[in-house]
């Protein structure tokens, strides 16, 4: 979507004609929909989130200043949208702070019904057992293609906090992959023969 | 093996987002560092897993969901709004069409509002030209009330109950013909002119009294033969349901009413 025609479907928007709102929902709403669900990873969320963001962005936008690209509103919203909603599944059902787990997702939804790689459903459940801040830096660079700049603009953070986290997320992922061995030290090393 | 602070520039090496002079380093770094080279290939094979996971696609379900709830929350469109404050002028030639009551209906009265079904609604009669009954039914069925068999008494015109087929629409089938949220929906925009209609029997409806009636849904349809809107209000306990004329020279003539 160029940012052209960003800024003449905002700009029918704020004049009151409502059916340039449904077209920004056509052009957003799977960008929008997969951030969401890889971020929760439960497909009910990520439709609770996509109403959330859409609902947010009926006010937002009649005053969206155009300083960014449509884009990267909806890539910012979208992920603090998520983000916010594990955060809450977190604290309400005590799960731990970085893990998802499979055993908090008793009903996947279709999406994970249709991976049929066992490989890409491996990825899946890996995914969601890394912290949520690594998840959606994975999800917004290595999944939806973002550059660091980005990046950064949709979490708000420098360039540099990307780089670093990205990497962090990365290896992270990496070990529950099976890439890497834990890096950690261990703490009972084991004993010289 | 001593400290080296390339084996965090790897992710942005491969990326080929570093500038030239740390590019420059890892390339003279890993020759010499097995550490850093596995490092690196993990995270290349990492990065390959991740590209096999498909884009997730929102289902039909999840998309009716999402329009669902921005019509929802949609506020009131200016014309709405003119019509909240417009003057009781118009609604004072109305005064004395006056809409009947459906008694049997005020057992419902708790059953009320909350019940209103989203998904599945039953259509009672030729959907296309709703009889007394079958329009009693359609209100019935939107509030989320087990529809009648029995006569409507004082309904108008006073005629003599026909029932037609009985269908089971699902949400996304009926959603062209009325699941249409009053608050303005441009998913199945309606033309100006029909627009003006709308907005005229609304006013009237709402110049029948003094308290917040919050339009729920809306249909265009007709009632025994007659061009008519199918007009449905949340009053603060109940429902309200108006069927008002569409035609030009009975504009927004009350054929009937009934309330939860």
């Amino acid at each position: 979507m160029s940012t052209q025609d960003d800024a003449e479907l905002l700009s029918r928007y704020r004049e009151g004609d409502t059916t340039a709102f449904d077209e920004i929902v056509t052009r957003n709403e799977r960008r929008v929909f997969a951030i969401a669900l890889r971020i929760c990873h439960h497909h009910e969320d990520a439709r609770d989130v996509t109403q959330e963001v859409f609902v947010t962005a009926l006010r937002a936008l009649a005053t969206f200043r155009g300083e960014s690209k449509l884009s990267t509103w909806f890539h910012r919203v979208a992920t603090n949208a998520a983000l916010d909603h594990v955060r809450r599944r977190q604290r309400r059902e005590g799960a731990s702070l970085d893990e998802l787990g499979d055993s908090t997702d008793p009903s996947p939804g279709p999406e994970s019904e249709a991976i049929e790689s066992v490989r890409a459903r491996e990825v899946h459940r890996a995914l969601a057992r890394v912290g949520v801040e690594h998840r959606a830096v994975l999800v917004l660079h290595d999944l939806q293609g973002l550059d660091y700049a980005e990046v950064a603009a949709a979490l708000e953070v420098p360039v540099g906090t990307v780089k670093s986290r990205l990497h962090r997320a990365r290896l992270a992922l990496a070990r529950e992959l099976g890439h890497l061995k834990d890096a950690e030290p261990s703490a009972d090393p084991e004993p010289l023969r | 093996m001593p400290p080296h602070d390339e084996l965090d520039l790897l992710s942005g090496y491969l990326d080929e987002e570093l500038d030239q002079s740390e590019r420059a380093r890892v390339d003279a770094h890993l020759p010499g560092c097995a550490e850093c080279r596995e490092t690196l290939a993990a995270l290349r094979a990492t990065v390959s897993d991740l590209k096999t996971l498909p884009t997730p696609e929102p289902t039909e379900q999840d998309s009716w969901a999402l329009r669902s709830a921005i019509a929802r929350a949609r506020k009131p469109s200016k014309a709405w709004q003119r019509a909240l404050f417009a003057s009781g002028a118009v609604a004072a030639a109305l005064v004395g069409i006056i809409a009947i009551t459906h008694q049997g209906s005020n057992k419902h009265e708790t059953a009320g509002i909350a019940a209103a079904p989203d998904h599945t609604v039953q259509l009672y009669g030729d959907a296309q030209n709703f009889d007394t009954l079958g329009a009693h039914n359609y209100f019935l069925s939107v509030i989320g009330v087990a529809p009648t068999n029995a006569p409507i008494p004082g309904a108008l015109p006073a005629q003599a109950p026909t029932r037609g087929g009985k269908s089971t629409a699902t949400n996304q089938e009926a959603r062209s013909f009325y699941t249409y949220d009053m608050a303005e929906s441009s998913s199945e925009p309606i033309d100006s002119a029909t627009r003006r209609q709308l907005d005229r029997c609304v006013r009237i409806v709402r110049g029948q009294t003094q308290e917040l009636l919050t339009p729920f849904r809306y249909e265009t349809s007709s009632y025994n033969s007659t061009q008519a809107f199918f007009l449905i209000f949340k009053a603060p306990s109940r429902y309200e349901f108006w069927v008002m004329s569409r035609a030009t020279d009975h504009l927004c003539d009350v054929l009937y009413f009934a309330q939860s």
